[in-house]
């Protein structure tokens, strides 16, 4: 995805106060993040531009507990002079959390259309399969095999090179 | 609950593209969601490797090498036109058979804006330590529409140099295996101003080394085993973090700054030595003074006994004349009695060192070799004044040994080092797989680590781990 340029309004001067957008959770709690940080989700992008006057977004897919923790990245991501190595170990951090909680971070990213979290997330869940076995694969993440062995067989023949 | 029930197709094909492709091929089997999924990662590696074999005949390696071949035509376009390739990766020996099919893929992966761009046609049969310079195998000719490529690696490949000057975002870029004129690295350098990484493997017809373009970004170099038509090296690279050089000693004129994290050096295909070659060795190690890492392959050191003046009253001179600041040492040895001379040399020279590592490795042995000084090996890491070092004394934490077997010089020195490092905390021994050849395996280099356990220690904290 190309990245969008900053629009005029968000260089804020130091008198004036910097725009804050008013979020809504799926559980009703309201939330409120920098226009800066705000942009960084492309979903957010197109309703600020929209220019809803004030009121709350409404962000029927995402509860209170994630969007906390999104407004959380966004803001950190957001900030200037960060330097790259520090940001990668606040990323490492940030999502050191059970498996459930990167799923919803991942459904969170995809719905508000967040590339840095959703590529960092996936690369977890990724992190997570890398080096099991088919089986162990299936079990960490409870997985059902509805193939029948002869499923099975015909698919490990297909792409048999990959498992020699 | 099955965790990726709740995730759409897009966003697992998202996942399986951080997997490397074999694996990714083997999500195939997960469950019959998952069975197609992976086809449409954006991480691809055509590698012949996964299907030609090394150690069947050559009539099987023929039809194996035709199945990838199919493999590569059968690859799905259609369905995933959307999709934008992160990486496209093409290993194979002897393209020229198969031209159109090369060619095929070179235009799929340019046609889905690849990020990283990766062809490989050097034969597994080449050997890296020769000295020849093959022919390329292929010749990427320019393309119409090249996507603003991050990653290039062309090896055994030659190019049309005209095709780097539109390639402007380039941050990662690997030759290997061709011959590259120091004009056409600099307009590299010149044109892709954001370049973090330049590798050069194999490459010949290079007059030289020298890089001085301003605030050159770039981060890591390697070269690794390169001919060139002068040694010389001269390199101005005031972000450089890693560093690593294996080839022929010659003039380096390097000037980084404090940034330098690590360098690594081997001179080990020198298969003669040269007096001269210790004063190149001081200047070269002088200007890595910064690096916190040092990895050095010591078998090269044997060449050098000249590093510094030999004073006729026996006076031990050989260090560095000023000190390095490496925090971490990797000496690439096989402790063999040619190596003590390079090996205290290094000890000498670094004063502040915190942790060593050796890893062992087959001797090889130089005929030719004369040390500086006669001496007894078997009294030589005894605690006699000379060999108290300042970091064995005061710094040295943390010792590791890979590929421990337990033979007389690795006790030794494990013995001289437990006996003399005042700071040590850990001493860890990861015990070889290999056997000796005398009879030796695991459960032998087991018992004689748990002897070395027992060595005297001058260090109240120190403990030895036996992995």
């Amino acid at each position: 995805m190309s990245s969008s340029p900053p629009p005029s309004s968000a260089a804020a001067s130091p008198s004036c106060p910097k725009k804050m957008i008013a979020l809504r959770s799926s559980d009703g709690e309201t939330f409120e993040i920098e226009e800066a940080a705000a942009l960084q989700s492309k979903t957010l992008e197109n309703m600020i531009d929209e220019d809803c006057a004030g009121t709350p977004i409404p962000l029927p897919n995402v509860t209170g507990k994630i969007l906390a923790k999104v407004v959380e990245f966004c803001s950190k991501h957001a900030e200037p002079g960060v330097d790259d190595e520090s940001l990668r170990a606040w990323d490492a951090e940030f999502v050191n959390v059970e498996q459930a909680t990167v799923f919803d971070y991942i459904l969170a990213a995809n719905f508000l259309e967040i590339p840095t979290l959703l590529n960092l997330t996936c690369n977890v869940v990724a992190d997570m399969i890398r080096g099991k076995t088919p089986d162990e694969i299936r079990k960490f993440f409870n997985i059902k095999s509805i193939f029948s062995p002869e499923e099975e067989e015909e698919v490990r023949r297909e792409n048999h090179w990959a498992f020699e | 609950m099955d965790m990726f029930s709740e995730l759409t197709d897009a966003l697992i094909i998202t996942i399986i593209s951080f997997l490397p492709f074999e694996e990714a091929a083997r999500t195939s089997v997960l469950s019959r969601r998952w069975r197609g999924l992976w086809r449409s990662t954006a991480n691809i590696e055509f590698d012949e490797r996964f299907f030609v074999r090394d150690n069947v005949p050559v009539e099987t390696q023929r039809v194996q090498r035709l199945e990838f071949i199919n493999f590569i035509r059968c690859w799905p376009h259609e369905d995933t036109a959307e999709l934008v390739l992160r990486r496209f990766r093409l290993r194979m020996s002897k393209p020229r058979e198969f031209e159109s099919d090369v060619q095929m893929c070179i235009s799929f992966a340019i046609s889905r804006d690849v990020g990283a761009l990766e062809l490989d046609f050097s034969d597994p049969t080449w050997d890296e330590n020769d000295m020849e310079n093959h022919e390329p195998e292929f010749h990427l000719p320019m393309q119409i529409g090249m996507p603003p490529l991050e990653s290039l690696t062309l090896f055994a490949c030659s190019f049309n140099p005209a095709l780097l000057i539109n390639l402007r975002s380039l941050k990662h870029v690997s030759f290997g295996w061709i011959a590259v004129r120091m004009s056409t690295l600099n307009d590299l350098l010149r044109n892709s101003t954001c370049l973090e990484s330049l590798r050069l493997k194999k490459c010949w017809n290079l007059e030289h080394l020298s890089i001085f373009e301003r605030d050159l970004a770039l981060k890591t170099l390697v070269i690794d085993n390169c001919n060139f038509h002068r040694e010389c090296f001269a390199v101005e690279a005031p972000n450089l973090r890693s560093f690593k050089y294996s080839g022929s000693v010659g003039n380096f004129e390097l000037l980084f700054t404090r940034h330098l994290e690590e360098a690594e050096l081997d001179f080990g295909s020198e298969s003669e030595f040269d007096e001269s070659g210790g004063e190149l060795l001081q200047t070269l190690l002088s200007s890595l003074d910064c690096a916190r890492v040092l990895k050095v392959y010591i078998k090269c050191l044997r060449n050098y006994d000249h590093v510094h003046q030999v004073v006729p009253t026996g006076e031990e001179p050989l260090r560095m004349q000023s000190p390095l600041n490496v925090r971490h040492l990797i000496l690439n040895t096989a402790l063999h009695r040619d190596e003590y001379w390079g090996i205290a040399f290094f000890l000498k020279s670094c004063p502040f060192l915190e942790t060593l590592t050796l890893q062992m490795s087959p001797p090889r042995i130089f005929p030719d070799y004369q040390p500086p000084f006669q001496f007894d090996p078997s009294r030589f890491w005894s605690g006699n004044i000379e060999r108290l070092y300042r970091c064995v004394l005061r710094t040295l934490k943390v010792v590791e040994v890979k590929g421990f077997q337990g033979t007389v010089n690795e006790t030794r020195l494990l013995r001289y080092l437990l006996y003399n490092g005042r700071a040590m905390q850990e001493l860890k021994l990861y015990l070889s797989n290999e056997a000796d050849g005398h009879g030796g395996d695991r459960s032998v280099y087991f018992q004689r680590a748990v002897f070395v356990m027992g060595f005297p220690k001058a260090s109240p904290n120190a403990h030895v781990m036996i992995i």
